[in-house]
């Protein structure tokens, strides 16, 4: 019994020299891995994106996607005319027990129609604080830009926005 | 159950669950998760031992905390080389000194007393029904009510919480429960520590499904509980030569490997994915409760596709799988498939763009998809 406790101890040591090596790779290498955005981490840790509605259509707007994941929303505007808008309602929430801050918020617009612009209406500032338990609502707003000079191609009417959430926590 | 020292710190913290839910959290919430919870349970625990434990002699206790020891760190090994396969994420958490001491204070002293509590309880306790209460009432103070009731807004997100939250919860308390009945609470305490510190202090997380992750954590406890109640049924002569060699935890892990690849692969963590299919839009190449496997294209295999061939792409909000009738040329010169269902009278709408095809279909399976079928029929009726 004793032997084999020692060999169990022995188990323990090299998985702990694995871990550590693990760890110090990481520090070494850190610089070159890709990481993406937040973890969600169980139980504690939970901001996540919990609903996109479209709150307002003007004119002929449409719109084709509305996706999202615990961190971001993408959605895509189809407008097709000066006077066409659209309005999309971010709700956030934090259903965690950790006070959340807002690392930054990045918009990425994809597509051809040059003519459709996207603005934040009512977004909260980077560093604003998120507290356990409470909700936020953002809005975003594409309109058709008739001041817009590059060439309109009439297939292309639809652009599409992907806005990353960076949340961590507030310290 | 009829004794005083087992009733009156349940009914203290079934009233603190109670109160907490409705009132503290809604009110205090900062307050609540920083000072009041934490002292609840230092109370609680000095309640605990004022009351005192019944004395339980555990055999094996250091032989069992090794093991449950050395399963924890091959699963923190295991955990974050998967991070090779799927990238990594960064914590949210800060990592100041500061920040770790009170994450340590709010999350790490927390499980110490609780896990302290939940083997005073089990102590105290004599039948089979004590501890299903037991572990019932842990589930309960690991659960977010507020995030539970608000994931019943829609059957989705419910499913989301149950997989990703509730089922994980669950097992770990059963698993816990059991660890104090056969090794104290520091035989509990060895498996839950090391995940939470690990979630405090690690910088990055392997960036994992929920379902997988979820699948994992459910694999871990189910793992730790037949390593240990194989040695102590073993040891308790409670196996015979037969049974020792047949029910020999090790023999589990292929299989619950096989079941790791297994949802790897429907999570889409290969190059082919399957898709059930929904309707009969494509009749007569496949139908409703079929199953397609597509694959991810790349670069090259974008620029080679072809009329007749069929392609996954985001339709609105639905994923579909139709075959390309037409092939254009955009104004700016990008090319645009134009699709159909074999079985549709017209053309789809959407001109998709190479950038928004998910995959290209590469094998039919019939008739194992009407089980994702019907479970979506059920919810969206």
């Amino acid at each position: 019994m004793v032997r084999k406790r020692d060999r169990r101890n022995i188990l323990i040591g090299v998985l702990l020299v694995a871990i550590v090596i693990m760890s110090v790779g990481y520090a070494a290498f850190a610089t070159t891995f890709t990481i993406g955005g937040t973890a969600t981490i169980p139980n504690n840790w939970n901001v996540a994106i919990t609903n996109i509605s479209v709150t307002d259509t003007q004119g002929n707007a449409t719109s084709t996607t509305s996706t999202y994941t615990a961190t971001t929303a993408t959605f895509a505007a189809n407008l097709t005319a000066p006077g066409d808008s659209i309005e999309y309602t971010i709700t956030v929430t934090n259903s965690g027990t950790v006070d959340a801050r807002l690392k930054q918020l990045v918009p990425v617009i994809t597509g051809d129609a040059g003519a459709i612009k996207y603005e934040l209406v009512n977004a909260p500032e980077t560093d604003s604080i998120l507290k356990a338990g409470e909700v936020i609502t953002l809005k975003i707003r594409a309109e058709y830009d008739s001041n817009y000079e590059g060439i309109v191609d009439p297939d292309a009417n639809t652009r599409a926005i992907t806005l990353t959430l960076d949340y961590v926590q507030n310290s | 159950m009829k004794n005083i020292k087992f009733i009156l710190p349940l009914i203290i913290v079934i009233l603190y669950l109670l109160i907490s839910n409705i009132f503290l959290i809604n009110n205090f919430n900062t307050v609540y998760y920083l000072w009041i919870n934490p002292i609840f349970w230092i109370v609680m625990f000095i309640i605990c031992i004022i009351l005192k434990n019944k004395y339980n002699r555990y055999r094996n206790k250091i032989n069992n905390i090794q093991k449950v020891f050395i399963i924890m760190l091959f699963f923190i090994i295991i955990y974050y080389l998967l991070g090779l396969i799927f990238g990594f994420n960064y914590s949210p958490y800060s990592h100041d000194i500061l920040s770790i001491i009170k994450n340590i204070w709010q999350f790490i002293i927390i499980i110490f007393f609780q896990e302290y509590i939940r083997n005073y309880f089990i102590s105290n306790s004599k039948t089979k029904k004590d501890f299903i209460i037991i572990t019932l009432l842990f589930i309960f103070v690991g659960l977010n009510f507020k995030t539970l009731i608000s994931s019943l807004n829609n059957i989705s997100d419910l499913f989301t919480y149950s997989i990703s939250t509730l089922l994980p919860l669950i097992c770990s308390n059963i698993l816990c429960t059991y660890l104090c009945k056969i090794g104290s609470y520091k035989l509990s305490l060895v498996y839950k520590i090391p995940i939470e510190l690990i979630y405090i202090i690690s910088p990055i997380f392997p960036s994992i499904n929920f379902l997988l992750n979820s699948i994992i954590n459910i694999f871990l406890a189910f793992l730790i509980y037949s390593f240990i109640s194989y040695d102590y049924q073993k040891n308790n002569q409670e196996l015979s030569r037969k049974k020792i060699k047949k029910e020999n935890p090790f023999l589990l892990i292929p299989f619950l490997s096989i079941c790791i690849i297994l949802i790897c692969f429907v999570v889409g963590v290969f190059k082919y994915k399957p898709m059930a299919i929904l309707s009969n839009s494509m009749v007569p190449t496949y139908s409703r409760g079929d199953v397609v496997i597509y694959s991810k294209p790349n670069q090259k295999e974008l620029e080679n596709l072809d009329l007749y061939n069929i392609i996954v792409y985001r339709l609105d909000d639905i994923i579909v799988a139709h075959r390309i009738v037409e092939i254009e040329k955009s104004n700016n010169g990008e090319i645009l498939y134009i699709t159909k269902g074999d079985n549709n009278p017209t053309n789809d709408n959407k001109k998709v763009k190479g950038e928004e095809i998910i995959g290209v279909v590469k094998l039919i399976i019939p008739y194992i998809g009407y089980p994702t079928v019907w479970v979506h029929d059920m919810f969206t009726n």
